[in-house]
């Protein structure tokens, strides 16, 4: 290494170079970072280039580096998650106290959210049934409770810097992406893992109080105007509400969409596959739990936001342009993504969902006034 | 309230199309809808287009008769105040879903083919967007193209109106 010393950073050109040896290096350094006495920026310095080295694997597409990702990941989770784990208790701890000493949360969960970005993408990339490894596990299952801790936080008296708020925010971001992307890429393991159908229930909770503070107007008597709201940058609950719908679409998917592979499967691998489908068919996919998504669904999340209304005022011609190129970028918009999953449940619930669509829509029809839906 | 269920509709048109008579409904609904005057009525009257254009695909049969074309062409006129651009962009755009399907027929569509032209050539001068424009176009491209030999009605106009747009275009 030139003759530098522990806290200088790392070239991470050169770190790409001979990954492997160098991700020993860096595991070493991050161990001697967790011990006391340590240089207290060497931790996080030593995190963001392992962020660096996990980015580079994760994408790799050569066999020999996909073949290494595999071989090394469990320890690498393990460690990482280790790390996580002290940082988040650290962290909040001191919020569960007086709520004194918020930088020293702060450089905590600095440490943490730099973890759990690595860890986020490795759980995915560095495993083929990343439900079967112990770490995996237990990382996933405190997801939940870290979720809800850090909403709590967030929704607390607690007098909170926004720096500090900001940083728990995007904690909630990345633990949103890694529930996402486990569902995307692995959704058989995704539904294997822990309390997986509770956390896509937590989500739906989220999406419900979404809708709830979207649908505070008629927006029918709304006219169009200049004072709807005025910020363009979306929300945490926005963000984190979108995640959600993109959650339960990949669920949806895996039920009567699922991904057939040329590859041999083993019998576990089947099995697993199977197993997934009946469970997501069965515990979350129910029939009442469906006809409560399609109504949430047309009632709050496809009505106008304020925003919109604004922005076809002031901005009209961009407005129309975005609707109309939106629809195909749904991975983007709720709405979009809203109206994505109600066609996927009306196609594949029809004789359960069409009737009452139907009803409603008739009642709309013929009588001018607002009613209450799917009565 | 209504645009959204109308929006749900419209989406699951595929799965009720058996279950719904869309053409009675655009006749004793939706004539009378987009003619209403009241504060709000640009959100209906933009998903009413979008409706028709969902909806033709599904249940050619509305395309037998003249309403479809009648709603297109109240909401394509610029000299209601209530047409705004995103209500006649929204529905230019979607008059494209409306001629494209096997069973358009051209003599019912022909007497509303002249103002329906003249007014998305009026807009193609008045939007800015390049990306617009060219849908536009687009949708002007389809409607010549369905017209067959009747274009030679509409020409004269038409190639005068070409130059300049070009012109607007550069």
């Amino acid at each position: 290494m030139g003759g530098r010393g522990e806290g200088d950073v790392i070239d991470s050109s050169f770190v790409s170079f001979c990954r492997p040896d160098a991700l020993n290096l860096i595991l070493e350094l991050l161990r001697s970072a967790m011990q006391p006495g340590s240089n207290p920026v060497q931790l996080p310095r030593t995190l963001l280039i392992m962020l660096y080295v996990t980015k580079d694997l994760s994408s790799a597409r050569l066999q020999k580096i996909r073949k290494s990702l595999l071989a090394v990941a469990p320890e690498v989770v393990h460690l990482l998650s280790n790390i996580y784990i002290e940082k988040v208790k650290e962290g909040t701890a001191i919020l569960e106290t007086d709520g004194a000493n918020l930088d020293n949360a702060l450089f905590a969960f600095q440490s943490s959210l730099l973890a759990m970005k690595s860890l986020r993408r490795l759980v995915v990339s560095g495993f083929e049934h990343p439900n079967r490894d112990p770490f995996v596990q237990e990382v996933w299952a405190l997801s939940l409770t870290y979720f809800a801790n850090f909403l709590a936080f967030l929704r607390s008296p607690l007098n909170m810097p926004p720096q500090l708020s900001g940083v728990l925010e995007k904690h909630l971001l990345q633990l949103a992406k890694m529930h996402l992307e486990m569902a995307r890429v692995h959704p058989p393991a995704f539904v294997q893992l822990p309390e997986s159908i509770r956390l896509v229930q937590s989500y739906w909770t989220f999406i419900v109080e979404l809708g709830n503070e979207y649908g505070q107007q008629d927006q029918y008597e709304a006219t169009i105007g200049t004072d709807g709201d005025s910020g363009d940058e979306p929300t945490i609950q926005e963000k984190l509400g979108l995640k959600a719908l993109l959650l339960l679409r990949s669920c949806i998917k895996l039920v009567f969409y699922p991904i057939h592979s040329f590859r041999y499967q083993h019998a576990q691998d089947k099995e697993e596959k199977n197993s997934a489908i009946d469970t997501v068919r069965t515990q979350l996919l129910t029939e009442p739990f469906v006809i409560e998504i399609m109504e949430l669904l047309v009632t709050r999340f496809f009505r106008f936001h304020p925003s919109d209304l604004r922005r076809w005022e002031e901005e009209p011609e961009e407005w129309e342009k975005r609707e109309e190129e939106i629809a195909d970028a749904w991975e983007f918009s709720i709405r979009s993504c809203s109206e994505r999953v109600f066609m996927d449940l009306v196609v594949n619930f029809k004789a359960l969902l069409a009737p009452r669509l139907l009803h409603v829509f008739h009642s709309y029809a013929s009588r001018p006034s607002p009613l209450t839906p799917f009565v | 309230m209504k645009d959204a269920i109308y929006a749900a509709i419209g989406l699951a048109a595929p799965c009720v199309e058996k279950d719904l008579d869309f053409h009675a409904f655009l006749q004793t609904n939706l004539v009378q809808e987009v003619a209403e005057e009241k504060p709000g009525a640009n959100i209906l009257r933009r998903r009413i287009a979008i409706l028709l254009g969902q909806w033709a695909p599904i249940q050619s049969e509305i395309l037998e008769t003249n309403h479809v074309y009648q709603i297109l062409q109240h909401l394509l006129n610029r000299n209601d105040p209530l047409n705004d651009q995103v209500v006649r962009v929204t529905t230019a755009r979607k008059l494209k879903n409306v001629l494209e399907p096997f069973e358009f027929q051209l003599q019912v569509f022909l007497p509303f083919a002249t103002p329906i032209l003249q007014e998305i050539f009026g807009l193609i001068d008045e939007v800015t967007l390049i990306e617009t424009k060219m849908a536009l176009l687009e949708v002007v491209r389809i409607l010549v193209v369905k017209m067959e030999d009747n274009v030679s009605c509409n020409s004269k106009w038409t190639y005068c109106s070409m130059p300049y747009m070009y012109m607007n275009i550069c």
